[in-house]
């Protein structure tokens, strides 16, 4: 079936009951599942209940903030980057100008010998922002990435992306899975969103796992009741919550209120201080008021502390949906990403935790590589991603797509799929079965992304 | 305390936020007595590709605020302009699933409401809006 | 079966939003018979609004176009009304025809038809989704033409409408044909209609669950509530909402028999559910969690506290369920999937908007630091609407009460008011938010 070019949400649910296969396994609700599945508003964090001993047991096996201990972070760039403007190809500049017309970068500066070209945008930031770190060889490019037949939906791709599958079908993210496979049962900073509610891509069926923007978020704080006596209302919580429960229901919500506490005293000490200082104010300086930057300031910094961060989800708040004026948004959007990544590379090395880091920055699809009418670009294949790290592989990881063979939607065609990516990054970096978290993992072959 | 106190509730999600605003309405600034929020008339709007839901098609003469929910894929904004075509307010641009609020003071009359991004205006997305005495 | 507040508390809850001391000790006096009656038929006359309308600093709310008005005008009449079981069957037929991400006014259209359909045929309610205009657009029945067939909402409808399963995927295919036809129509400013248009409608010869024929739109959904498995599977489905432990084999049995008995009525079917002994174990020990709309709207209900704030909106969308927003199709996910660390951390922060805002807001003066541990916690509990409250929660209030004035020299006691008020204010937020009050 030919897939839709974007056509607005009134097809979004319309689905051919061939597409929707049923993966999921069978202690996993639809509900636990379809979290995400419809752009993210709503979150779970679901956790299973184990009984006391185990728990402590678990908690002390834990002790992830074991240092070494790796780190996975996901940046994602909502809306669809561009492929031919963050990585113009100077080989092809001339096909490439005839596609976009005015709206083209005149003269982007190369990406050493590539034969590809750089976003100006790219280039701000500490060191010379995402350039800087490729020219370091700290950054790997994945031209051309996305799946087969792509889906030009933000929900449908962004959800397929989010959980690894290529499916409508729910399903938890597929770091969740991971978390679920591998995860501890007891700290739910293990996966941590730097957002107010949980990302899709750190979604789990059982693992618990944490969502804030910052510390002072997730204090159980009773208004008016401080110092002495704040600390005895949390020692009477401590013991409402450890009460014996007996039952699926009352057990999860002991859990809860267990973990709930614990992660609230785990961050307390990072939490801004009275006399105005921030315990998680960084070495480096950041963008000025970027949310981007702010976000991975705190996961630099958190990661920094003993609190078993494996696997951290952050969004940029930039608009990559460049329909019109695709000049101005995307040059925003890059600024904004060259700016808080450079910062947060310079960040981890401050830190000296860079070793143990590794960076994916993706978007859910690409972009139609003629521009339309109003200097923009519309829903597209063969999308940008790129990893990020000391331990990185660097280059262009992967084929830049023909400039002059599109396929049947006259969009780029697909060079690598995104669990590609996925399966070498789970064993890669994150050291393990890749089967476990992404079905038919073999089928995809993989990529040296680590180095 | 008092300051802790209002400072998480400021400090909750975005959304919390973004509800406190429009609670207290765009134009008028924090501390408005009631009488004026009461002369405030709400006219929720959705958005989708391409097209404007309108919940309220007239509304009184004084603060009209519009609240513009996004239920599209892509992003919008509303513009609302005099017949003549001359603009009075916009939104900046909305993300899908995302909320604005505009609120205007309109005088009796009839306004275009228009999503001034790409072609979106010359696909649908344009309406009127009544202001009555 | 012996009738006790303890009964009363529980049926309350499970039915509705919670009961009030005064509900639970009057409702105990009357007996079981008179109170099932009461709570399932509900007022004669039907449902009113008791007290104050909600008033948001001066401003009446404006459900249809003031963001998250929609969500106060709901919980407030699960706050107020006089017929709590039919909110509270509203607010499951929103979660089980879960409709999303449509235009407010059709939202609250749906939630009246829902309201006005709880408790009467599930055929009937099953037609009116059928062609609701928020359902339509959400699972693209509408504009699904004979040309082009939209299976999403024939597969919703058998997969988790009505059977759950017993059919197949050329039963969806069969279903999706009949029920073309609905057109829908726009002019500048929205939707005007939708509309069945036979010439849109596919009415060639369909197989569906064994049956052969020109089948129509109410041809299917006559025989899917025909379907053996139907009533098993809404008599699970609704059971799970009022009963924490799966219902045996024969009490499925059993309900589908009465639900089919009655005509596929509902309030049989719901009374039969409220009446078993099932829903009164462990009386000592709820264990159903709350989910987030009751923790809410219960906690505001049996306090006595009405609706002057907007917290609720973003409190409920903090907590993981915003009504009118639910994330799927499939509805909320229900029971233990409520609870997380981040869900508890919201269930706590309410606390302080009800002890600051609500009827239980200490006064100035109130609660003196000289009152005894037991006293303090006898006045706390009073405040809050006389929860349940187990020997250990409250060995564990009293044991706070008790060292709550530690750092102040005893002579000071009697006039550190503002201090006994922080405790108060403290006890009263740990049993509105203490695990036990997030169950019920």
């Amino acid at each position: 079936m030919p897939r839709s070019i974007h056509k607005g949400c009134d097809d979004f649910r319309q689905t051919s009951a061939g597409a929707r296969e049923r993966w999921l396994t069978p202690r996993l609700t639809r509900r636990q599942a379809l979290m995400g599945a419809l752009g993210g508003g709503l979150t779970i964090w679901s956790q299973q209940t184990m009984p006391w001993a185990r728990v402590l047991e678990a908690a002390s096996a834990q002790a992830a903030g074991a240092p070494g201990v790796r780190v996975l972070v996901s940046v994602f760039l909502p809306g669809g980057c561009d492929l031919l403007d963050t990585l113009p190809p100077l080989g092809a500049y001339g096909q490439y100008a005839d596609l976009r017309g005015a709206m083209k970068l005149d003269a982007p500066p190369a990406l050493g010998a590539t034969g590809l070209g750089i976003h100006p945008s790219l280039t701000e930031g500490t060191g010379g922002g995402v350039k800087g770190l490729f020219d370091a060889g700290k950054v790997g490019f994945l031209p051309g990435i996305d799946y087969a037949n792509p889906d030009l939906s933000h929900f449908h791709s962004r959800h397929f992306w989010e959980t690894g599958l290529v499916t409508e079908r729910a399903a938890p993210g597929w770091l969740g899975r991971w978390l679920d496979h591998h995860g501890s049962r007891e700290n739910p900073l293990q996966g941590l969103t730097l957002a107010s509610t949980l990302s899709p891509v750190l979604a789990t069926s059982s693992a618990p796992v944490a969502a804030l923007e910052s510390p002072t978020d997730v204090a159980l704080d009773v208004w008016g009741v401080g110092g002495l006596q704040e600390r005895q209302m949390l020692d009477a919580w401590a013991r409402l919550a450890g009460a014996h429960a007996r039952g699926a229901g009352p057990q999860s919500v002991h859990t809860a209120a267990r973990l709930a506490k614990s992660v609230g005293d785990r961050l307390r000490p990072y939490a801004p201080r009275q006399d105005g200082s921030d315990p998680l104010a960084p070495p480096v300086p950041y963008p000025d008021g970027d949310t981007l930057g702010e976000r991975l300031s705190r996961v630099a910094a958190l990661v920094a502390q003993p609190l078993g961060v494996r696997l951290a989800a952050v969004d940029s708040d930039s608009q990559f949906d460049t329909h019109d004026d695709q000049p101005r948004d995307l040059g925003d959007g890059l600024r904004s990403a060259s700016q808080s990544l450079a910062a947060f590379q310079a960040d981890l090395e401050a830190r000296g935790i860079a070793d143990r880091v590794l960076t994916l920055v993706w978007s859910e699809f690409g972009r139609r590589p003629r521009a339309n009418e109003s200097s923009g670009t519309d829903h597209g294949a063969g999308g940008i991603a790129w990893v990020q790290g000391t331990h990185a592989a660097s280059g262009i990881l992967t084929d830049y797509p023909s400039l002059t063979d599109f396929d049947s939607d006259d969009n780029l065609k697909v060079t690598v799929d995104f669990r590609k990516v996925y399966c070498s990054l789970i064993e890669g970096w994150l050291g393990t079965d890749a089967a476990e978290v992404i079905p038919n993992a073999g089928a995809y072959g993989r990529l040296a992304l680590v180095r | 305390m008092v300051a802790r106190r209002s400072g998480r509730i400021l400090a909750g999600a975005a959304l919390a936020a973004a509800l406190v605003a429009a609670a207290l309405g765009v134009g008028a600034a924090a501390g408005a007595g009631t009488a004026r929020l009461a002369r405030t008339t709400a006219v929720g709007i959705g958005a989708r590709e391409y097209r404007f839901a309108v919940y309220r098609a007239r509304v009184r003469r004084g603060t009209v605020r519009f609240d513009l929910t996004n239920y599209g894929q892509d992003v919008h904004d509303l513009v609302v302009e005099t017949r003549g075509g001359r603009r009075l307010g916009r939104t900046g641009r909305v993300r899908s699933r995302s909320r604005a609020t505009l609120a205007l003071r309109l005088a009796p009359g009839t306004y275009r409401l228009v999503c001034d991004l790409a072609n979106h205006a010359a696909r649908g997305m344009r309406t009127t809006i009544r202001v009555t005495r | 079966m012996s009738w006790t507040e303890a009964h009363v508390r529980r049926l309350f809850w499970r039915a509705g939003f919670g009961a009030t001391p005064a509900e639970a000790r009057g409702w105990a006096k009357r007996g079981r018979a008179a109170t099932l009656d009461w709570v399932v038929d509900g007022p004669r006359g039907g449902a009113r609004l008791r007290g104050p309308a909600p008033h948001l600093r001066g401003r009446r709310l404006d459900p249809a176009d003031v963001w998250g008005d929609d969500v106060l005008w709901w919980v407030d009449r699960m706050i107020r009304t006089t017929y709590p079981l039919q909110e509270k069957l509203t607010l499951i037929w929103h979660d089980h025809f879960a409709t999303a991400q449509q235009d407010t006014p059709l939202m609250l259209a749906q939630n009246r038809m829902l309201r006005r359909r709880a408790l009467g045929s599930f055929r009937t309610l099953l037609g009116d989704v059928t062609r609701d205009p928020a359902m339509q657009l959400f699972l693209s029945l509408a504009d699904s033409t004979k040309d082009a067939p939209n299976e999403n909402y024939a597969r919703e409808l058998m997969e988790l409408f009505t059977l759950g399963s017993g059919y197949t995927e050329r039963d969806v295919r069969a279903a999706a044909r009949a029920l073309t036809g609905f057109s829908s129509r726009y002019d500048h400013s929205g939707l005007v209609s939708i509309a069945y248009r036979p010439d849109q409608h596919d009415d060639g010869v369909k197989t569906l669950l064994g049956r052969r024929g020109r089948l129509g739109v109410d041809d299917v959904l006559d025989l899917v509530t025909a379907h053996r498995d139907h009533a098993p599977f809404l008599v699970a489905k609704l059971w799970s909402y009022f009963v924490a432990t799966p219902p045996s084999a024969a009490t499925v049995r059993g309900l589908s028999a009465t639900y089919r008995r009655s005509g596929l009525q509902i309030k049989p079917l719901v009374r039969a559910i409220l009446s078993h002994p099932a829903l009164y174990a462990n009386l000592d020990a709820p264990d159903l969690v709350k989910c987030p709309v009751v923790y809410l709207a219960g906690a505001l209900r049996t306090t006595g506290t009405y609706l002057t704030q907007d917290y609720p909106t973003w409190m409920l969308h903090q907590m993981g369920q915003m009504p009118f927003d639910p994330p799927s199709v499939a509805g909320w996910d229900w029971r233990p999937a409520w609870m997380s660390s981040n869900a508890m951390c919201q269930r706590f922060a309410l606390g302080n908007y009800v002890v600051t805002w609500g009827r239980p807001r200490v006064r100035r003066g109130s609660a003196p630091a000289t009152l005894t541990p037991r006293q303090a916690f006898q006045r706390a509990w009073s405040a809050v609407g006389e929860p349940h409250v187990s020997t250990a929660t409250r060995s564990t209030l009293e044991h706070l009460a008790k060292h709550f004035f530690d750092d102040l020299d005893p002579r000071w006691r009697d006039t550190a008011g503002w201090r006994g008020e922080a405790l108060q204010a403290t006890l009263r937020h740990l049993l509105l938010t203490c695990p036990e009050s997030q169950l019920h």
